[in-house]
């Protein structure tokens, strides 16, 4: 899935707001929470690249919604040893829970479930909000 | 301290938010990290672990303004030894005149000095306002 300015083709910020995270792999589910720094925003779009070779394992990562195995926003896997340093992996968009419209005053948070390899690896998460079509 | 946000709300309705990944270090670091705008205060901090911190000692942070003026400490954080993946540690503003008035022309620096082992990650946020 490739980014295309999805919700609000007239958003009030012009251009999607991107959050990034380093991430170390982990060989057990880890959760990574992530604040929502702005107001009224859906999760439109996320990816990885991966900074660190992950060895014998997938990774498999979830965005959840607020907590540990909150509501699934995305989803996505990174292929263990044959992917390379600077491989992009996009996420799947689970229908209908992105346009979700998250808010700082609600203190939302994206969490992020990690979950293997066997633990060495690294990548970037980048994630993309909107205005949300909710606002 | 828990973020929330300053200043006019209808014409301002976000912050400005840079990050950046540090690792833990046994020696004193220093992490240099440019401000992207002019006239922005800096109102929150936090840190998230994406590495454990090894048990020997806190992963000691401090955040430093620096520019033609010289090097001011503005706030500080520790993360504490054996903290896991996934802790959250906001940092405490300890220089509120310092962390109002901030510039391109200025850099913030992460000054790290951690645990003796040096072991474990951590991802920053900082969240800034334009001056109003």
């Amino acid at each position: 899935m490739a980014y295309t300015r999805g919700l609000n083709a007239a958003s009030q910020f012009g251009d999607p707001l991107i959050l990034t995270c380093t991430v170390n792999v982990s060989n057990a589910e880890t959760n990574v929470p992530i604040k929502v720094p702005w107001d009224n925003v859906d999760l439109t779009y996320a990816y990885t690249i991966t900074t660190t070779v992950i060895d014998t394992g997938d990774c498999a990562l979830i965005l959840e919604i607020d907590a540990a195995d909150g509501t699934s926003l995305a989803t996505a896997t990174i292929a263990n040893s044959g992917t390379a340093v600077g491989t992009i992996d996009e996420f799947s968009m689970t229908a209908g829970n992105h346009a979700s419209r998250m808010n700082l005053l609600n203190s939302n948070i994206i969490n992020l479930s990690v979950d293997g390899s066997s633990g060495n690896g690294q990548f970037v998460l980048y994630l993309y909000f909107e205005p949300s079509q909710y606002a | 301290m828990v973020y929330t946000r300053m200043g006019d709300r209808t014409s301002w309705n976000n912050p400005i938010v840079v990050s950046v990944y540090v690792n833990n270090s046994i020696a004193e670091t220093n992490v240099p990290v440019y401000i992207p705008h002019n006239d922005v205060r800096c109102v929150y901090i936090y840190s998230l672990v994406t590495t454990a911190i090894d048990a020997t000692a806190a992963m000691e942070v401090d955040f430093e303004y620096v520019d033609s003026g010289g090097t001011t400490e503005f706030a500080t954080m520790q993360v504490a030894g054996s903290s896991t993946v996934g802790t959250v540690d906001e940092a405490t503003i300890t220089d509120a005149l310092t962390a109002a008035k901030m510039n391109q022309d200025g850099y913030i620096q992460i000054e790290i000095d951690g645990s003796s082992t040096g072991t474990g990650a951590i991802n920053i946020w900082f969240y800034f306002e334009p001056i109003l």
